[in-house]
């Protein structure tokens, strides 16, 4: 995983493996199919540099 | 005590950790978080919420929020950016731990998964180790039960299922 840099993106993960990534989370949805969904863990990796949290 | 390791992911050495969603005791999916004791209430994109709920919260009337006892805010950066955000409990699974918290659904499709203070934070003692680049979790079983009973699911879930969307 740290081979390649995720920097800003939304990632798909089974058991810890990137299985889909894309710039946002609707456009990452789109291509998993809903079977597979609640094996997944969703996450967004921080851009570089971000300091805006809520 | 639970110990999870800061994120491996680039850029590195981020504390985050994984809650499972669940809906009627159903897991929904999972989303990784960031630990943020700067968030007042853990924060999700409300794109998410089709995924549990089967539709998307914040584009959902107002009137049927508040009849679900969902609270309508507005979210504030602390960069000053203002969100529109509906605020609704739901269970959620850390470790071997599973209890309701309030969730702070954010209209803004990226926000970052915000693990923040209100609810979680009473259940645990959490103990940042950025030497070791880890987080501790202590956990309040004396309060993690106290948490079970706070919210009225049936009242939400029977809403809900009268929408006739999920």
């Amino acid at each position: 995983m740290s081979e390649q840099d995720y920097s800003g993106k939304w990632i798909a993960l089974r058991n810890n493996k990137v299985v889909s990534s894309a710039k946002d989370f609707t456009d990452l949805i789109k291509n998993l199919k809903p079977t597979e969904i609640p094996s997944l863990t969703f996450a967004k990796i921080p851009q570089r540099g971000t300091v805006c949290v809520m | 005590m639970i110990t999870v390791k800061y994120d491996t992911t680039p850029p590195l050495g981020h504390p985050k950790i994984t809650l499972s969603l669940f809906h009627k005791d159903i897991l929904k999916h999972s989303v990784s978080c960031l630990v943020d004791s700067g968030a007042d209430c853990t924060t999700l994109p409300s794109s998410m919420s089709p995924l549990i709920y089967g539709f998307d919260v914040c584009k959902m009337p107002e009137s049927f929020l508040k009849r679900l006892g969902a609270v309508l805010n507005e979210s504030e950066c602390f960069c000053g950016d203002k969100i529109n955000s509906v605020k609704l409990p739901l269970m959620v699974g850390f470790d071997k731990f599973t209890f309701p918290i309030n969730i702070n659904w954010v209209d803004n499709a990226n926000a970052m998964p915000l693990l923040g203070r209100e609810d979680f934070f009473d259940c645990f003692k959490i103990e940042l180790d950025g030497l070791r680049q880890q987080v501790i979790f202590y956990p309040n079983l004396e309060h993690i039960e106290k948490q079970k009973s706070k919210f009225d699911f049936n009242k939400i879930n029977n809403l809900i299922a009268r929408l006739k969307i999920v």
